[in-house]
C-alpha cells in the first residue's frame, strides 16, 4: 500500500469532513438537538435541584443554557427558581421536574431582568404558574424585553427564544414575602440596586439555603448592570446575615456563603477604588477599560469578555457621582 | 486527487473573496449615499495624512464606545466630522474649529448600531475635503435601554464637569467636558413600553476668554452623558464658557474659572 496515497486520502477524508461539519450537518445537529431533553439536575439539599449553568455565553449551540436554574418541591406544589435563558432551556427544566413530581407548579420567581435567566418562563405557561418578581421587574421588561428578545433571536434562531411573561406578583423593597409548597415556606426578598435594579432572593426556610440570583457569582466574572456601590452594600448585608449557604446564579451548584461574598466584595473593591483613582488623574475611560482590575485576571473566568465592559459600567457613573 | 482538492480549495476561496467583495462595495454605496447627504456633490480625498481615526475592533458596550480623532500634519483644519455610516442619524459631530481650538486629539464617546464604518472627515482651509475610516464590531448601542432610572438623568440634565490636565505646556489646555443629558435616541424603550421621544444635543459651543475653541453640531450617535476631549489655548481672562443647546430648545450654560 501507497503510504503516501493512503494520507492524501486520509486528508481529503478529513477535509471534506470538515467541510461538511461547517455547512450541511449543522442543520441535522440542530434538529436532533431541538427535542430538549430533562435537564441534569443536581439535588443540593431535600427536594432542592439544580441545573449548573454553562461558563459560556450564549450560542446557537447552548439555547443559551448558561444560568443555574432551580425549583423546590414542597407537600403540596412546585416552586421554579428562574425558568432558563430560552424556550428551549425552560422546556429542558420543566422535564427534569415532571421527571421527579407530578405536583402542580404554582410558582416561577424570576430572579432579575437579564434574558439568560428568563426566557424559558414561556415553557411554563401551561401550567398556569404565578410568576413572581420584583416590584420594578414589569418596567425593566418593558425597557428592555424587547431589546433583549432581538438580541437572542439573533444568536439562537426566530421562535428559540420565548416571549417576555411579565411578572403578576410583585414583591417591594423592604417588604419580603412568603410563598408557601405545603408546610415548606420560601422567603422572597426584593433588593436594592445591586446586580440590576430588579434583584430578587428566594430564602428556603426549610434549609436555610438562599437562591441568590445573579447577586452571587462563582469562578464566572460578574457582569454589572445596576449599582456598583449598592452591590456592594447587598453583599455586607449578606455577609452578616446567617444564612450559610448559597445557590449562586453562576457556578457551582451550591457554595458557602461567606467565601462567595468575599470573592465578590475583593474584586468590586478594585473595580471601584481603580476606577476613582483613573477618573481622579484622567485616565481615559478606553485606557481603563484595558488596564483597571488585571489583579483579579487569575481569579475569575470570562474575565477577558466582562471586566472591560464592568470598567466602563463603573467609570461612567462613578465619574457623576 | 491533490490537484481536484487544490480547484475545491481554490473554489471556496474564490467565493469568499467574491462575498468579501459584495461586502466592500456594500459599504462603498452606503458611505457615497450618507456622505451626500451630509456633505453633497463634494469630492473627498484620502485624508490618512490629515487624520487618524482611533475606534475598537470590537465594542465592549456599544452605547458607549470611545473614538478618538487624531489631527495630524500642519495644514489648517477648519472643521472635522465624525460620521457613524451604519447609524439611523448618521452625523456624530461635526466641529467648527476656533481659533482657541490646539491641534490635538478629538475625542469622544459614540453609540453603534450595527457592524459600520466609521469615518472622520477634515474640512481644510482651502474647503477640500479628506477622510479616513475604520470598521466596528458592534450593535445595538442606539436601542440600548438608558442606563439609569429616568428620574435621576432629568434631575442632572445639563449640569456639566470640564476636567482639565495641568501640564506643563500653558499654551495648551487637555480638558474633557463631560455634559449630563440622557441623549435620547428616539429608539429606546421605557419603563411603559414606549419609545422614549428623541432628545438630543443639537449644539455644544466651547469658548475661552470670549475665543472660540468649536462650535458642533451633534446627534444621537453621541451616547448617554456625552463626553467630548480636547485641547484649548487660554486666551482672554482665560475663563471657558459652555453653551448647550438640545433638540427640545433647552439650553444650558455654565462658566468655569481660569485654570491657575
Amino acid at each position: 500500500m501507497d503510504l503516501a496515497a493512503d494520507n492524501t486520502l486520509s486528508r481529503r477524508a478529513a477535509l471534506l469532513g470538515g467541510l461538511c461539519l461547517c455547512c450541511v450537518p449543522t442543520r441535522l445537529r440542530a434538529e436532533a438537538a431541538d427535542a430538549p431533553q430533562p435537564a441534569a439536575m443536581i439535588e443540593v439539599a431535600p427536594g432542592i435541584h439544580v441545573r449548573q449553568g454553562l461558563t459560556e455565553d450564549a450560542t446557537a449551540g447552548n439555547f443559551d443554557a448558561i444560568a443555574n436554574l432551580g425549583f423546590i418541591i414542597g407537600r403540596d406544589a412546585v416552586a421554579v427558581i428562574d425558568p432558563g435563558g430560552s424556550l428551549h432551556d425552560g422546556r429542558s427544566l420543566r422535564l427534569a421536574i415532571r421527571a421527579r413530581t407530578q405536583l402542580p407548579i404554582r410558582y416561577v420567581v424570576l430572579s432579575h431582568v437579564h434574558p439568560d435567566h428568563i426566557f424559558g418562563a414561556a415553557a411554563f405557561k401551561a401550567d398556569a404558574p404565578t410568576f413572581v418578581g420584583h416590584a420594578e421587574l414589569p418596567q425593566q421588561l418593558a425597557a428592555r424585553g424587547v431589546f433583549y428578545r432581538d438580541g437572542l433571536e439573533k444568536i439562537l434562531g426566530a421562535g428559540e427564544v420565548g416571549d417576555v411573561v411579565v411578572p403578576t406578583m410583585l414583591v417591594a423593597k423592604d417588604k419580603p414575602t412568603e410563598l408557601d409548597l405545603g408546610g415548606r415556606g420560601l422567603v422572597l426578598t426584593a433588593h436594592r440596586p445591586a446586580h440590576t435594579v430588579s434583584d430578587l432572593s428566594v430564602l428556603d426556610k426549610q434549609s436555610g439555603i438562599l437562591f441568590a440570583g445573579d447577586l452571587l457569582f462563582v469562578g464566572r466574572t460578574p457582569s454589572l448592570d445596576g449599582d456598583l456601590k449598592g452591590w456592594l452594600k447587598e453583599l455586607a448585608a449578606m455577609r452578616d446575615s446567617s444564612v450559610r449557604q448559597a445557590v449562586p446564579g453562576h457556578g457551582p451548584p451550591l457554595v458557602r456563603m461567606q467565601d462567595a461574598v468575599a470573592s465578590l466584595e475583593r474584586y468590586f473593591t478594585v473595580l471601584r477604588d481603580e476606577t476613582r483613582a483613573a477618573i481622579a488623574k484622567g485616565t481615559p475611560i478606553e485606557d481603563a477599560a484595558t488596564t483597571l482590575a488585571l489583579s483579579e485576571r487569575s481569579h475569575w473566568a470570562m474575565f477577558d469578555a466582562y471586566n472591560g465592559r464592568n470598567v466602563i459600567e463603573a467609570y461612567r457613573r462613578l465619574e457623576w457621582e | 486527487m491533490r490537484r481536484l482538492l487544490m480547484v475545491a480549495l481554490l473554489m471556496i476561496a474564490g467565493v469568499t473573496c467574491a462575498m468579501a467583495e459584495d461586502e466592500i462595495a456594500e459599504r462603498e454605496a452606503r458611505w457615497r449615499s450618507v456622505a451626500t447627504d451630509i456633505f453633497g456633490e463634494r469630492a473627498i480625498e484620502d485624508g490618512s495624512a490629515l487624520l487618524k481615526l482611533k475606534v475598537p475592533e470590537q465594542a465592549m458596550n456599544a452605547a458607549l464606545v470611545p473614538i478618538s480623532v487624531e489631527l495630524i500634519g500642519d495644514r489648517p483644519i477648519t472643521t472635522v466630522s465624525v460620521v457613524i455610516d451604519n447609524n439611523p442619524m448618521p452625523l456624530a459631530g461635526r466641529f467648527k474649529l476656533g481659533p482657541a481650538f490646539v491641534r490635538d486629539d478629538i475625542k469622544m464617546r459614540v453609540r453603534v448600531n450595527e457592524y459600520t464604518l466609521i469615518h472622520a472627515v477634515a474640512e481644510t482651509d482651502d474647503g477640500k475635503l479628506y477622510a479616513v475610516s475604520h470598521y466596528i464590531k458592534a450593535a445595538g448601542g442606539c436601542s440600548a435601554p438608558d442606563a439609569r432610572a429616568s428620574a435621576d438623568v432629568l434631575a442632572r440634565m445639563g449640569k456639566m464637569q470640564l476636567r482639565r490636565e495641568r501640564s506643563s505646556d500653558l499654551a495648551q489646555v487637555p480638558t474633557r467636558l463631560l455634559i449630563s443629558h440622557p441623549n435620547y435616541s428616539g429608539m429606546q424603550q421605557n419603563a411603559s413600553g414606549d419609545y422614549t421621544p428623541a432628545r438630543y444635543l443639537e449644539r455644544v459651543s466651547v469658548s475661552v476668554g470670549g475665543a472660540k475653541v468649536f462650535d458642533m453640531e451633534g446627534g444621537i450617535s453621541l451616547s448617554e452623558d456625552p463626553s467630548i476631549a480636547f485641547s484649548y489655548a487660554p486666551k482672554g481672562n482665560g475663563e471657558v464658557e459652555v453653551k448647550v443647546q438640545d433638540s427640545s430648545a433647552a439650553q444650558f450654560l455654565q462658566h468655569f474659572d481660569a485654570l491657575k
